[in-house]
């Protein structure tokens, strides 16, 4: 691991990160909305649903965020929200990542009736539009948890992925060394895991972060239309303080604290992705 | 020593184009071929002769449209269990053309060579045998263990790592290794080098092994026995001597394209260079399109195999009727 860094750090890939500005930037946005998630709540003596006794309460020291129409603390509310629908978020990704790495590299290099099943299973999913199925099962879940969304959000878009991972590993299965490494008798899941995970390795890494930016919307979606995880999250901030009429109330910090949040996450975790495909990919290289 | 041999029976590998599949390219054509342990052969053939494509199917990595490969009287696409298909490679190893595109290129050459070593479990689990071993097995090669410690494919040269590609071959003590271009991509000066290696491997070990190419003084100067394809089919087989004095007109047309170190360039050595559509085959002989002894029967029907004594011809020129 200790070797992996250092090459990594000598590699072209470390050079042009460390110059892209607008990677740090981003990655510094994520980052102090992720801490404001996991610190925030210890910040504040309210809880989500705790009633402050002010209503509609303008942003003050006392408030940092104001109060809305129930009297709630928008802060205490926000930052509990951060937690749950990153939680939801990230842990959709990670299981859209795996199955989609997963699946992409059984299919693409084992072929025939898997590969067929794989593939007719991807262009279903990519034909119909996820987030309909996805209300669909959401609105009819007995119980509606933070695994309970995040695994049907993440079993329902990994496709993309899958279809990315699969085409490259076809392509790498028919190469020369991977032909070596079956004459060298090594069975079909070393051959997987050695010759040809770590060529798609940076990939992965990528579809992770396009995963996590596009589970989030999703996971904040659902929110807003009241198919949560939990009670208090930034979409069901939203949800209310458009159900309420914050806009005619003139309760602008209502929802304009937790969607800037929303706001700058995704667009953080969008441009991201564009600086790291233009640092994975030489022909978007700007110099 | 035992007898052992590769049979290729009406071997053929068709490849379907367009989008209906309806462009068909033969890329090798009814071969039959024995393979006898104890010899070399040199397969000798122009690009897109099919000679790569027989090679992938003879290591079990391309599967043929029809026909079968026995090695042993095994059929080598029958085998079904990893167990038996490790058997087979313990027996058959390859070597390929691009020493570079034939490692992992994030892997240490040592970790690809040592996976290998795994044919042979009681070596394997032990650490400083199988050191022992690789060094005996680098060393036959022209190779030192220490050279290679911790380096990567893209830090060793051309030469070094098509050595490194042999010895990976030569750990099982295979009986038969098939060489596809082993030295097309290696530097000139180490070209005689490599290929005595393979003569030596045959007369130390015991390795008979099967050397693809298009190099005609190469494959004359390895080879014990030779076969000439031409668009898929053998035109013709026989002993090293069949290219001094070749009988069939495509092996003659090769012998003229090689540049000789007493000969400059003039007009008289003329290309017969004839652009043709790989897809289109006609009913007659395969080369009759380029064939300068081409007769009326040469486009109409496919020419017999005709035994001349010291080789086997396809071909029109030689049938007595």
């Amino acid at each position: 691991m200790a070797g992996f860094l250092k090459a990594f750090k000598r590699s072209n890939v470390w050079r042009l990160l460390k110059k892209n500005a607008r990677f740090w930037i981003c990655l510094m946005i994520i980052i102090a909305v992720a801490v404001l998630g996991i610190v925030g709540p210890y910040m504040t003596k309210y809880g989500p649903k705790t009633p402050t006794g002010e209503i509609m309460a303008p942003p003050s020291s006392k408030h940092p965020f104001g109060t809305d129409y129930f009297g709630y603390d928008v802060f205490a509310e926000t930052v509990y929200g951060i937690r749950v629908s990153l939680t939801v978020g990230i842990f959709a990704a990670i299981i859209a990542t795996i199955v989609g790495v997963m699946l992409g590299m059984v299919a693409g290099l084992r072929g025939g009736i898997i590969d067929y099943i794989v593939d007719t299973v991807i262009n279903i999913l990519l034909a119909i539009p996820p987030i309909l199925i996805m209300l669909l099962i959401a609105a009819f879940m007995g119980k509606r948890g933070i695994i309970e969304l995040g695994l049907l959000i993440g079993l329902l878009s990994w496709q993309w992925t899958a279809r990315a991972v699969r085409s490259q590993v076809a392509s790498l299965k028919v190469s020369d060394y991977v032909a070596t490494s079956m004459l060298s008798g090594n069975s079909f899941i070393r051959i997987m895991f050695k010759d040809i995970f770590p060529n798609i390795a940076s990939y992965s890494l990528l579809s992770f972060v396009i995963q996590l930016g596009s589970a989030m919307l999703t996971v904040i979606t659902l929110e807003f239309l009241g198919l949560g995880a939990s009670e208090w999250s930034l979409g069901a901030i939203i949800q209310l303080s458009v159900l309420w009429g914050a806009i005619p109330l003139g309760v602008w910090w209502w929802w304009f604290y937790p969607g800037i949040i929303i706001v700058a996450l995704i667009a953080s975790l969008y441009l991201i992705v564009v600086s790291l495909e233009e640092v994975f990919n030489p022909r978007l290289r700007r110099e | 020593m035992a007898q052992h041999n590769i049979k290729l029976k009406d071997l053929t590998k068709i490849f379907s184009l367009g989008l209906l599949g309806k462009k068909r390219i033969v890329a090798v054509d009814r071969v039959n071929l024995e393979i006898k342990s104890g010899e070399i052969l040199g397969v000798l053939g122009e690009s897109g002769c099919g000679k790569t494509t027989m090679a992938r199917m003879i290591l079990r990595l391309l599967r043929p449209t029809s026909g079968k490969i026995f090695f042993d009287n095994i059929d080598v696409w029958g085998l079904k269990k990893w167990s038996e298909i490790r058997e087979y490679y313990k027996n058959v190893q390859g070597i390929f053309q691009d020493p570079y595109a034939s490692f992992n290129p994030r892997r240490r050459v040592l970790d690809s060579l040592y996976d290998t070593m795994r044919f042979l479990p009681d070596i394997a689990h032990d650490i400083s045998k199988s050191r022992e071993y690789l060094r005996e097995i680098l060393n036959s090669v022209g190779l030192k263990l220490e050279e290679l410690e911790n380096k990567y494919p893209h830090q060793l040269s051309g030469g070094q790592l098509q050595r490194v590609a042999i010895a990976r071959a030569l750990i099982p003590h295979p009986i038969f290794i098939v060489a596809d271009e082993p030295v097309s991509m290696v530097d000139a000066s180490t070209r005689i080098d490599i290929l005595n290696i393979f003569i030596d491997l045959k007369q130390e070990y015991g390795v008979s092994p099967v050397i693809i190419g298009h190099d005609y003084s190469l494959a004359y100067y390895v080879s014990d026995r030779i076969v000439v394809l031409y668009r898929g089919q053998i035109v013709e087989e026989g002993s090293p001597e069949v290219l001094e004095d070749p009988a069939h007109p495509y092996t003659k047309l090769l012998k003229e394209s090689v540049p000789l170190i007493n000969r400059k360039w003039s007009k008289k050595f003329k290309p017969n260079i004839v652009a043709y559509d790989a897809t289109v085959r006609g009913k007659g002989c395969i080369f009759a399109h380029r064939c300068p002894f081409r007769k009326p029967v040469c486009i109409e029907k496919e020419p017999p195999i005709v035994s001349l004594g010291r080789s086997k011809v396809r071909c029109w020129l030689y049938a007595t009727n």
